[in-house]
């Protein structure tokens, strides 16, 4: 796992993909490893619930079949965050839902929190979880891109299929969504 | 509490909590916000939601790239066009093989895969004798056998030039097969034998099968902002 190596000694997402390209089955293992996590979580930033590990790994197979047509003009995880999320369009094209906001149910969060319960810091997670909560599905997708992937409005705009600008908008309008929550 | 009038610092403000800044930038940045109690006030609540956002669904890793290494095998995509290139090279050699074996056991003779030459008799007549034909030998190791491909020299009453077995039209009564070297044995191949022949080397492309394309479109359309909260 990558994780047991200092990060400066991890090979880089390119030359993982080398040497898959080459052969070696063991560099899919280490970038689906590196990426698996961030690409549930953008699934699940975009409403999905039930289907999330099917659709990650949907997205690593469909991302390694073609992995030819990857050119390295974004990164490899801003790609994989694109195919994630076309899967998860068609899925929900597919199920003809009405209603695409899954709203986050309070399991989703904290499986652990009858040991935080009354504590200052599990009522502030808790406001802070709820405002999260309230935010629509795009607002909180580019939202958790920039504050919990650090992605750049660059990024975050191919990745969900917009422009720089409309990103920007949207992490600012959460932004201010989530305080007005808070102050409330 | 002042209203931050810096909007380009208060913009990067997630880039300085996830340590994606250069040095410079990031040494303005933290200026700014020392200065600034409205972006100081954001970093911590940044720096508080990190945690919040960062939880989400839990996925086997392990499980999917195993599903990945069974479903799509290492450097299939990038080795697909070479592969191929291959694939068809072998097949082009096989099928040349196939059709001179195929000659063969017609004939019951052995024969080499050179340069067969057909040409037209002069008027009604069947003597070959007032042509000359010089032909190109293909190298005995050429994997397929190309057309035949002929310079003619034309004797002073030649009008005929060189095609195709196949392309010989039927209203020729009669053909005269010629050969060079060790051709001999074609020359006893009948009309039919030699279309068979050339027919199956037709067939053959050098050109491999492109690559299909991902049915993908990664930068195809967008999910539709239900918020009606952003501008775009």
């Amino acid at each position: 796992m990558t994780d047991h190596l200092p990060s400066e000694l991890a090979p880089d997402d390119v030359a993982l993909i080398a040497r898959w390209r080459g052969g070696d089955e063991r560099a899919a293992t280490l970038l689906v490893e590196r990426h698996a996590q961030r690409i549930a979580r953008f699934v699940g930033s975009l409403g999905e619930r039930d289907e999330v590990e099917e659709v990650v790994q949907d997205t690593f197979v469909r991302a390694f079949g073609s992995l030819d047509s990857f050119r390295g003009e974004s990164t490899f995880r801003t790609w994989l965050l694109t195919i994630a999320r076309n899967l998860l369009r068609d899925r929900q094209r597919g199920r003809k839902r009405a209603k695409m906001h899954v709203e986050i149910q309070d399991d989703d969060i904290f499986s652990s929190s009858d040991a935080l319960e009354g504590t200052v810091a599990a009522e502030t997670e808790e406001r802070l979880r709820r405002a999260v909560e309230t935010l629509s599905p795009m607002q909180r997708s580019i939202f958790t891109l920039r504050v919990a992937e650090g992605l750049s409005y660059k990024e975050i705009a191919i990745a969900v299929g917009s422009t720089e600008g409309a990103a920007r908008v949207h992490y600012h309008n959460a932004m201010r969504a989530i305080r007005e929550k808070i102050d409330e | 509490m002042s209203e931050c009038t810096n909007g380009e610092m208060r913009d990067l403000l997630p880039e300085l909590m996830n340590g994606r800044l250069d040095a410079m930038p990031q040494l303005a940045v933290e200026a700014h916000v020392t200065e600034c109690e409205e972006c100081a006030e954001e970093l911590e609540l940044l720096r508080a939601l990190r945690p919040v956002l960062v939880r989400g669904p839990v996925v086997d890793a392990a499980k999917i790239a195993a599903a990945v290494r069974a479903q799509v095998p290492a450097h299939r995509g990038a080795n697909r066009r070479a592969t191929s290139r291959r694939l068809a090279l072998a097949a082009a050699a096989l099928l040349a093989v196939s059709a001179i074996g195929y000659a063969i056991a017609v004939r019951g003779r052995t024969v080499t895969p050179e340069v067969a030459v057909v040409h037209t008799p002069r008027g009604d007549t069947r003597d070959s004798a007032d042509t000359a034909v010089v032909t190109a030998p293909t190298p005995a190791h050429a994997p397929v056998p190309p057309a035949p491909r002929t310079v003619v020299t034309p004797a002073p009453e030649q009008r005929v030039a060189l095609s195709p077995p196949h392309t010989v039209p039927s209203s020729i009564a009669a053909t005269t097969v010629a050969s060079v070297g060790m051709l001999g044995n074609l020359a006893d191949l009948s009309e039919d034998d030699v279309r068979t022949l050339t027919a199956s080397l037709d067939g053959i492309s050098s050109v491999p099968d492109a690559d299909p394309s991902p049915d993908i479109d990664p930068l195809g359309a967008t999910i539709d902002d239900q918020s009606g909260g952003g501008g775009r």
